[in-house]
């Protein structure tokens, strides 16, 4: 009956900001985010990718309520720069971050298509029957592909199930 | 510490210690802690150990906590998909209610390609870019060929058991020209619905939309994402003879051999990422400070496993790309929120 629409944690709602910024009163160069509609999924990444930056005094992040979906990033500088700037390159490392993850991901599957699986299969020993979990499609001969995967064209090969 | 030391979670035998990094400003002096896109590439690395049609068990190497558990949030939640969110019920005589039974269709994987479908949003018209209709007509009635006594209710009825590879897709506008090569179809044929007995029947339209695990556990795309850190043995002393055999015994297969040195026998750490780090080496006495447990605090040993309505693979990139999306959204916003505070002033 008291229970908030579940969309409440995500879609933001009209008029409102994203970010809001308010000076702190008591510090200098300190600045509080408020980011709405956010968890601790990024606000986690933030924090750590502003801890990073040597020109950071302080930075932390809370949610003030779990019920309330927003949270509040403070973040102290020292006076060469400002919290905003900091947070700006912050965010622009962090995608450098995910975009490199992201093509050494491409380049690693990549390279373990290109040898057919089985020569990349770095600690992984051949015939791993962990395939035997992959019974969640068991109409199709899909489960027990052990070991070597070379992508989604090998799917169909006869290979033997090591339970 | 040392810098080795400092990249160790150490297990003793009833606490964690050094759990949380030291990695915040001016924690040590004299020691650089901050961000050099240099030493990050060096460090960095990420390896696929095993990739099957259902899951994918991969390494990352060198990067943070937070980062490998944004990326595991993101896989559980925030990755969308597409899932039974509407359920038309025209007739249902069966004796699981309507809701219960609307609730089961939506818990359902659905092998559509999400990346396919738009968003619908609450009080838009249902269109084909955007909704998957499927239905699901089933009636149970008696088996006159079976035999007269016969109690396995498989035998005595028709359809007295209601599976998802009853769900009929009904293509609409182009769907069957876009989906010609891959039909959309629940993803395991095998799931109980629910059960009927003669005369009871069941007629609805389901209508599939994209969501995401955030709005509702159905819209997951895995079973389950989750990561460990690589567990580290060391071993401070010589273990030897008798207690060699006794310490293998307290690891699982593989994690440690015997080896012959000299005609002594030694126990040697083979393959700590075996490791289930339960700590039985600590409950003998005579290990105590012949061994340090410890774990990697940067190496992420990550399993995901889907559902099989997106391949692993693509899975792991499109959580990437929806992250990449979030830094791109606070960028933004924090251009905006910085534009109107110019504004205000």
């Amino acid at each position: 009956m008291n229970a908030p629409e579940r969309h409440e944690m995500f879609t933001l709602p009209e008029g409102a900001r994203k970010i809001d910024i308010s000076k702190d009163a008591k510090m200098a160069n300190c600045v509080i985010f408020n980011i709405q509609r956010e968890d601790h999924t990024v606000a986690n990444i933030l924090r750590y990718k502003l801890l990073q930056n040597s020109q950071v005094l302080f930075a932390a992040y809370r949610m003030p309520h779990p019920l309330e979906h927003h949270v509040e990033l403070k973040v102290q500088t020292t006076s060469r720069t400002t919290p905003v700037d900091v947070m700006k390159e912050a965010i622009e490392l962090l995608m450098q971050d995910y975009g490199n993850i992201r093509s050494a991901f491409d380049n690693e599957l990549f390279r373990m298509e290109a040898s057919g699986g089985d020569a990349s299969m770095r600690g992984a020993r051949i015939g791993a029957g962990y395939g035997g979990f992959g019974a969640l499609d068991p109409t199709t001969a899909e489960f027990g592909v052990a070991g070597g995967m070379g992508g989604r064209g090998d799917r169909s090969d006869d290979v033997d199930i090591d339970f | 510490m040392a810098l080795e030391d400092r990249n160790r979670v150490v297990i003793l035998e009833d606490r964690v210690e050094n759990v949380s990094g030291a990695e915040f400003p001016m924690s040590f002096d004299g020691q650089e802690t901050a961000f050099n896109m240099e030493s990050f590439k060096d460090s960095f690395d990420i390896r696929i150990v095993r990739v099957t049609p259902t899951d994918i068990e991969f390494d990352l190497i060198g990067v943070d906590a937070s980062i490998a558990n944004a990326l595991r949030r993101v896989l559980i939640a925030e990755v969308p998909t597409m899932a039974i969110e509407k359920v038309y019920m025209i007739n249902n005589t069966g004796i699981v209610q309507d809701e219960v039974l609307a609730h089961r269709l939506g818990l359902i994987p659905i092998k559509a390609d999400p990346t396919e479908f738009l968003w619908k949003h609450d009080g838009s018209v249902p269109t084909d870019q955007n909704t998957i209709v499927f239905r699901l007509d089933v009636t149970c009635e008696a088996n006159r060929a079976a035999a007269p006594g016969e109690t396995d209710p498989k035998k005595k009825y028709i359809n007295s058991s209601v599976y998802s590879n009853q769900l009929v897709w009904d293509p609409k506008g182009d769907q069957s020209v876009r989906f010609e090569s891959n039909p959309i179809k629940p993803v395991n044929d095998e799931i109980l619905i629910t059960k009927l007995r003669p005369g009871q029947t069941i007629s609805c339209e389901l209508h599939c939309e994209k969501g995401v695990g955030k709005d509702h556990a159905k819209f997951s795309p895995v079973a389950t994402a989750s990561y460990r850190l690589l567990p580290e043995i060391q071993i401070l002393e010589d273990i030897t003879g008798d207690d060699a055999e006794l310490f293998r015994s307290c690891f699982p297969d593989g994690v440690v051999e015997i080896v012959e040195e000299r005609g002594v026998r030694k126990a040697k750490v083979v393959n700590p990422r075996k490791d289930t780090v339960s700590r039985e080496v600590f409950r003998h006495k005579q290990f105590e400070d012949k061994v340090r447990l410890t774990r990697v605090r940067n190496h992420f040993i990550f399993n995901v496993e889907s559902t099989g309505a997106i391949p692993p693979e693509t899975l792991i990139s499109q959580a990437l790309d929806v992250l990449m999306e979030k830094c791109e959204i606070s960028k933004a916003a924090l251009a905006a929120a910085v534009k109107s505070g110019e504004e205000d002033e």
